[in-house]
């Protein structure tokens, strides 16, 4: 009993602390408008890519939706690109909105390349 | 073949059904020989899924792609050994190494068990075999391995960064490890349904935990290699989802391995401890249910597929089934004892306990949040790193303290005194180290001293326990020979306060720069100097590879290169350059960013301590099988309280 009061108080310190912050709002691009502050953005890659992640424009493509289309949102990236950054893939981006309505990002991870089916199963 | 495939898993599925079924009947009515038949049905549930696991090997080997899965994760060019590690790269494969790891695992553990535990072993069988029938139907229904199409002239390959030799292990271990798991759960289940819920179904069990705690463990160390040498990001753990998929289930069963002591020696904490144990299952489980339903976004997870709603629902089930079974046996439950002191060994245990619990909780807590604050907020958030390091500095270091005054408190009851007397020369050398550290400047980060200087207490704590133990035997091995439990617990304990030992380092302590550089041009971090002096351009069988050669001058010397692979196949891969410096365990650690005309833009970290990290993963590995080993008075302690047991 001891233990699960223990437990029970941390429980609450811990939704305390989870409500209080430390989070980010995770979004997709179709639900992005409007939102300001850090966001983390989830979608697939669309092209064209252009620029580079080292120039002042940063690297720029487009992102949807990874279930289907919805809005294109402009993506400028600054940052080190991952590996696996290519046209389709999905990824997920850490940045803000800006006021032009680009979504300029700092940190992207691709999706992880043990799970990653690069075309759909032809039966 | 893929035919032979099919009707193997159909015979599974079959077996397992008939021993979950038969299983149960026996075990109610007390039918002998129906039992004896589903214990059978296991084993040779474990037969009918060999062969299909060879099925799948060999059309793997020889790339047959009239098999839909070998052409989706294998092509021609591809080596045996990682055309066979394909067999866990994708869901349908994965989930027939679950079967069959599971179907192995319960086979041995109820013929091992049949005559000192027969009547838990009745009731073993059923839940092994209701677990095991529900992946059987999942691979004959829902995700079958063995579907075919017009064979293809050559398959989609696996992806270059996977072609590493950790990968052909680390999955596999992991499964080892989250399956292991059912095995000490389905021996608490059977204790509660049969009512026999003495100390037996721990100390048989024992051996299953650990081993599949250290397959658990291990794996997830060579998981952060693998990411921290081929990734390229310069990190080992990215508090993904699905990597806390993994860890959560460890800590659970950390926490267990550590509680059951209590239980055995004191008969305390039984429901906590049957709690933990499903708590670990249902982790392990649930960490399935994380990567293949797409419901939590990870970069780890399979591609979204229907199958999440199968394991959400066999999740669920086994919760409730779970929590059932206490409620219906919290009687039989209750202590033998009280705790008498809340400064004694079996308090320390459970302040242990708490802390390793809260620590998983947090975690989980972080996992679910982006559904539960979609549900109940509206809006899906996600928690990032400082959430994460934050409860990890919070738990981790009064566990690591809790480490050191663990095993040298006395049972029952200590008084302050004599625990002082007990810890003087721990703590002497705590204060010495920290003073040490703070003149050495490692006072700027507090997490990093701190860490730094409970390691030290620890570490006197172990060495204290194994020059008293030596001379009392007057042989450090022989020591170590009667009691492997304790012992091997030690060097574990050693290989832990070694990877907190990494981790505040290459963490706390790290250093990063990026910087662009011309060929001649320097930079300088953390007293190194790395010189870009040439890009060299080559061409493998795979692809073209360019390199940037660097040299190493200051505090080291030497010559590295970093660049990217393109393959041939439209993929890329950057490939660090790393240095070791040996003496101080640290890493010189160099990306190739970009390329930008003769420039390049280099990103280097300097990683203290880094390397404690892996070696801390052989000395955990080298301690667990110590304490593993058999050990011929553990069985006797079985036997004497199976005598006990019938009264």
């Amino acid at each position: 009993m001891v233990a699960l009061a223990v437990a029970g108080v941390l429980a609450v310190f811990l939704l305390y602390t989870a409500l209080g912050g430390n989070s980010t709002p995770l979004l997709q691009p179709s639900n992005l408008a409007g939102h300001t502050g850090t966001i983390s953005l989830t979608g697939k890659v669309r092209g064209p890519v252009n620029g580079d992640a080292k120039s002042t424009g940063g690297l720029q493509f487009g992102l949807h939706n990874i279930n289907g289309a919805s809005t294109i949102v402009p993506i400028a990236f600054h940052g080190s690109v991952p590996d696996l950054f290519k046209v389709g893939r999905d990824v997920n981006l850490t940045g803000q909105l800006d006021a032009n309505g680009t979504f300029v990002a700092t940190q992207m991870t691709t999706k992880c390349p043990s799970k990653y089916t690069a075309t759909p199963y032809k039966a | 073949m893929a035919d032979l495939g099919r009707a193997a898993l159909v015979v599974s599925l079959g077996l397992t059904l008939y021993a979950f079924i038969g299983g149960t009947i026996g075990a109610l009515q007390k039918r002998r020989r129906l039992s004896d038949s589903a214990r059978n049905a296991l084993v040779a549930a474990f037969g009918s899924t060999l062969v299909a696991a060879a099925v799948l090997a060999i059309a793997l080997v020889h790339h047959d792609f009239s098999f839909v899965y070998v052409y989706s994760h294998t092509s021609k060019g591809l080596g045996t050994i990682y055309a066979l590690s394909a067999f866990w790269g994708g869901q349908e494969g994965s989930l027939l190494l679950w079967l069959l790891v599971l179907s192995g695992y319960g086979a041995l553990a109820a013929v091992l068990n049949r005559r000192l535990l027969r009547d838990l072993i009745d009731w073993v069988v059923p839940v092994i075999a209701g677990i095991a029938s529900f992946f059987a139907l999942i691979l004959v229904a829902v995700a079958s391995p063995f579907q075919t199409q017009v064979r293809a002239l050559d398959g989609l390959g696996l992806t270059p960064s996977l072609q590493n030799p950790y990968m052909v292990a680390h999955p596999p271990m992991l499964y080892l490890g989250y399956v292991g798991l059912t095995v000490p759960f389905a021996f608490a289940a059977a204790a509660m349904l049969s009512g026999h819920t003495d100390e037996r179904w721990i100390v048989a069990t024992r051996r299953w935990t650990l081993a599949a705690w250290m397959f658990l463990g291990f794996g997830q160390l060579l998981g952060a290699h693998w990411a921290y040498v081929e990734v390229g990001w310069g990190g080992y753990y990215a508090w993904d989802p699905v990597e806390n998929a993994a860890l959560m289930p460890w800590l659970a069963a950390t926490a267990f391995l550590h509680s059951v002591m209590v239980q055995e020696r004191k008969g305390m904490l039984k429901v906590w401890n049957m709690i933990l144990v499903a708590l670990a299952f249902e982790l392990a489980v649930f960490g399935d249910f994380l990567t293949r339903s797409g419901v939590i976004q990870s970069i780890h997870s399979f591609a979204q597929s229907s199958i999440g709603a199968w394991f959400l629902g066999f999740v669920v089930a086994t919760t409730l089934f779970s929590v059932a079974l206490i409620l219906w046996r919290l009687p039989l439950l209750r202590a033998r004892t009280k705790l008498e002191s809340a400064l004694s060994r079996e308090a320390t245990f459970l302040y242990n306990n708490l802390f390793l619990v809260a620590l998983c909780l947090t975690v989980l807590w972080g996992v679910l949040f982006p559904v539960l604050s979609d549900l109940f907020l509206g809006q899906s958030r996600t928690m990032s790193r400082p959430y994460y390091d934050f409860f990890l500095r919070i738990f981790g270091l009064p566990l690591l303290l809790l480490m050191g005054i663990g095993p040298l408190i006395a049972w029952r009851r200590a008084s302050v005194r004599s625990l002082l007397k007990t810890l003087r020369w721990p703590i002497g050398v705590s204060i010495v180290a920290g003073i040490g550290l703070i003149a050495l400047g490692a006072g700027s980060s507090r997490p990093g001293l701190i860490a730094y200087t409970f390691s030290a207490f620890v570490l006197t704590t172990i060495v204290v326990e194994l020059v008293r133990g030596t001379r009392a035997t007057g042989s450090l091995f022989q020591l170590i020979g009667r009691n492997r439990r304790r012992y091997g617990g030690y060097v574990v304990h050693f290989a832990i306060v070694m990877l907190a030992i990494g981790i505040a380092g290459s963490s706390a302590y790290a250093t990063v720069k990026e910087q662009k550089l011309l060929p001649g041009q320097s930079m300088t971090v953390a007293g190194h100097t790395v010189t870009y002096t040439r890009l060299e351009r080559g061409r493998s069988g795979t692809a073209n590879e360019l390199r940037a050669v660097l040299t190493l001058s200051g505090r080291e010397h030497g010559t590295l290169k970093s660049g990217v692979n393109n393959y041939f196949t439209g993929d890329t891969s950057k490939e660090v350059g790393i240095h070791t410096d040996w003496l101080r365990l640290e890493d010189t650690y160099v990306i190739f960013d970009q390329q930008e005309g003769k420039g390049v833009f280099f990103k280097v970290l300097v990683k203290p301590l880094v390397n404690m990290i892996w070696l801390a993963g052989f000395v955990f590995l080298g301690g667990s099988l110590v304490a593993l080993w058999p050990d011929a008075r553990e069985q006797r302690r079985l036997v004497a309280r199976l005598a006990l047991a019938r009264g």
